[in-house]
């Protein structure tokens, strides 16, 4: 790999499909949108793997998983601080949302446009199309900047943050709780907070897992969360109508600026991809290893 | 030198009169003379057994008797045929009594009694079994004659018994019953007697709870029989505490193991804790969390409509309270042993269950799918030699 110089990035590490073709490269994801993603990995994982042992009392391994945070105490400690830390860069987060929308020339544009989080009739449209991939092998949807997939992403996490967060303060303080809610809100609230904790890791370990890395024309990992940059091959992939705008972002009448400014990246440094590498394949082997757990423990208990 | 000795000494024996008491140095000048004792016995193991010491009788608690107190007629050499040993029995008749209550004096096949006076208290070098209790060496010296027999019925080193307590102080020590017999000292419906010996304070506590209550008016049955559930077969000390294995309170096994104990009858109820935070953090080996006498009491369990109950709506402020600092009203609805299913119990809980299994099952179906044909599509592509690309 030593005579690949000049725009041509080091493909170190060719498992990353975020640099299929070698280059050129564009911006996918900004720094604060790696940042938030590495917080919610590390928190989202915390709390999966202090919370599955309790869940799972009956599991064979969970009172060896138990020991590991320091019983049923210590992992009550660790997994209160995550889910502290969660609140907090959520609600950052949230309010930077919030400024960048009040601070955005056409909020209306921001909020329902092309390029929003926001889902829209495109999605149920892809979706349905998606479908008919499926079964018929011809017009596969062309994702934008952020398809049915990632928003599902987004606001599955949305919603799992309002149930298992609500959920969870109420059980952490139920003595304060039950000056204003009933008894049964306690029974309630645990379910919520077990079901909706067992479909956030389904959701992120089987069919995140699985769009991102490990179907088979990606596998086996996908970095692009890590380094935040895609070569046009994969974009051409995985959010062609994205390129589309990207190649046609210099003409005026584009949604935003967003595509000019993402429009040429550098390639990742030789650490950028270790990094996302290591990171991606540990996450990669804890999020099979929890599912394996729950798995285990549902045909055991 | 000496073997010339001895018969001449049984001679002088043998001229003095008969039924005068002779001094004990007069038996052990004899009795202390293994191979003197060998001549005239039809073994080495016979002779052995006729061999008595001074120092072995001086540390008896027979130590002030004398030979001819429980052996008359031996005075003259060779010993009269009326010579006799009189019985144990012929002291202790009220043990002797109580013995033959008991599954020791049952006869085997050669018409030996299972266990004999001798067999527990030994022949000469009988202690003070009084001193069972206050003495180790003493109480481990019998509980190794019991052990020697009941092999399997040795303590195990967490019991809170083992080294402290002697196995007759439960077991009795001459109306020794077999265990699963009804008129055994440890059968249900004298335990809060036997246990109560020293344990008085729980026993009195548990003489009118729900649990002595119905024990009382249970019928007498062995433990073997009140191993049945239900109202015919009521709980003793055992039936929570155990017997051999009673673990001390602040064993890390203690919850989980009083929690089962409770649950060999209470199947439903602890199958339902196990749902809980409680349930599950016991399991865990948590010991901050409550279990079931710890809302429940030990000695003073009642129906929970019963006013008496720690449990009764009228007291489980106060009840939780015990953890949960502010605990009121409303705090107290919390079901501690919730049945998400049951519609009746807790409407909230079963639909909010239902809710969220539908939730779970959608997802996982419908993004299942998703996932599995996606893979198929790939791979169908992918032979057809279309590649991944899809332009």
């Amino acid at each position: 790999m030593s005579d690949t110089q000049g725009v041509l990035p080091p493909r170190a590490l060719p498992l990353d499909t975020a640099q299929r073709g070698g280059g050129p490269f564009i911006w996918r994801f900004t720094l604060l949108h790696r940042l938030m993603h590495l917080l919610a990995m590390l928190t989202f994982y915390t709390l999966v793997l202090t919370g599955i042992p309790l869940r799972y009392a009956c599991a064979p391994f969970a009172p060896d998983l138990m020991r590991m945070w320091g019983g049923v105490e210590g992992a009550g400690r660790v997994h209160r601080v995550a889910a502290a830390i969660m609140v907090v860069y959520t609600l950052i987060y949230g309010a930077w949302i919030g400024v960048k929308f009040m601070r955005s020339p056409n909020r209306i544009r921001k909020l329902l446009g092309y390029e929003a989080m926001m889902p829209n009739l495109q999605d149920a449209k892809d979706f349905l199309k998606q479908w008919k991939w499926y079964f018929t092998g011809k017009d596969r949807p062309k994702f934008g900047r952020y398809g049915y997939l990632e928003k599902l992403d987004f606001f599955g996490e949305v919603w799992g943050f309002i149930i298992i967060g609500g959920s969870g303060i109420v059980l952490w303080f139920p003595e304060y709780f039950s000056s204003w809610l009933p008894g049964w809100s306690f029974n309630v609230a645990t379910v919520f907070h077990g079901y909706e904790a067992l479909i956030a890791a389904g959701f992120i370990f089987v069919v995140h897992f699985f769009n991102v890395h490990l179907r088979p024309d990606k596998f086996p990992l996908d970095a692009v969360m890590f380094h935040g940059r895609a070569t046009r091959d994969y974009m051409e992939e995985e959010h062609p109508a994205l390129l589309r705008d990207i190649d046609g972002g210099l003409d005026a009448s584009a949604p935003s600026s967003r595509p000019r400014l993402d429009a040429v990246a550098p390639p990742p440094t030789r650490v950028q991809t270790l990094v996302g590498a290591v990171l991606g394949f540990v996450a990669l082997g804890i999020g099979v290893i929890c599912i394996g757990m729950i798995v285990w423990a549902v045909a055991f208990c | 030198m000496r073997t010339m000795v001895l018969p001449a000494l049984l001679l002088a024996l043998a001229g003095s009169p008969a039924g005068a008491q002779i001094a004990d140095r007069d038996c052990t000048a004899c009795h202390a003379e293994l191979e003197l004792l060998r001549q005239q016995a039809p073994d080495m193991a016979a002779a052995r057994r006729l061999i008595v010491t001074h120092e072995e009788l001086a540390l008896s608690a027979h130590a002030d008797q004398s030979c001819a107190d429980c052996h008359t007629g031996f005075s003259r050499w060779p010993h009269l045929p009326t010579a006799s040993t009189s019985s144990c029995a012929s002291c202790h008749e009220p043990q002797d009594g109580d013995w033959h209550l008991g599954v020791h004096a049952e006869l085997d096949e050669d018409g030996r009694p299972a266990a004999d006076c001798a067999d527990c208290h030994t022949v000469h070098a009988v202690a003070d079994s009084l001193s069972v209790h206050e003495d180790a060496a003493t109480r481990l010296a019998f509980d190794a004659r019991c052990i020697a027999c009941h092999e399997t019925a040795v303590l195990p080193t967490w019991d809170v018994h083992r080294d402290t307590v002697a196995c007759s102080s439960c077991h009795a020590a001459h109306e020794t019953r077999i265990s699963d017999a009804a008129s055994a000292h440890v059968a249900p419906v004298r335990q809060r007697e036997t246990c109560g010996a020293c344990h008085e304070e729980a026993a009195d506590a548990s003489s009118w709870d729900a649990h002595g209550r119905a024990l009382a008016s249970a019928p007498p049955r062995g433990l073997a029989e009140s191993k049945l559930r239900g109202t015919d077969a009521p709980p003793a000390c055992t039936s929570c505490h155990g017997a051999h294995g009673i673990r001390f309170l602040e064993d890390p096994d203690t919850p989980m193991e009083l929690v089962d104990r409770c649950s060999t009858c209470h199947v439903d109820e602890s199958d339902r804790f196990y749902g809980t935070y409680h349930g599950k953090a016991t399991a865990l080996g948590s010991h901050v969390v409550a279990t079931c006498a710890d809302c429940h009491g030990s000695h003073d369990v009642f129906p929970s409509d019963s006013t008496a109950s720690l449990v009764h709506e009228s007291r489980l402020v106060e009840t939780c309270g015990a953890c949960h600092e502010n605990a009121n009203a409303s705090f107290v609805g919390y079901d501690s042993h919730p049945d998400p299913l049951d519609m009746d119990r807790n409407p909230p809980l079963f639909f909010s269950f239902v809710f969220m299994n539908g939730l779970l099952f959608s997802v996982l179906i419908v993004f299942g799918l998703h996932t599995l044909l996606w893979w198929v599509r790939i791979l169908i592509d992918h032979r057809r030699g279309q590649g991944v690309e899809h332009v």
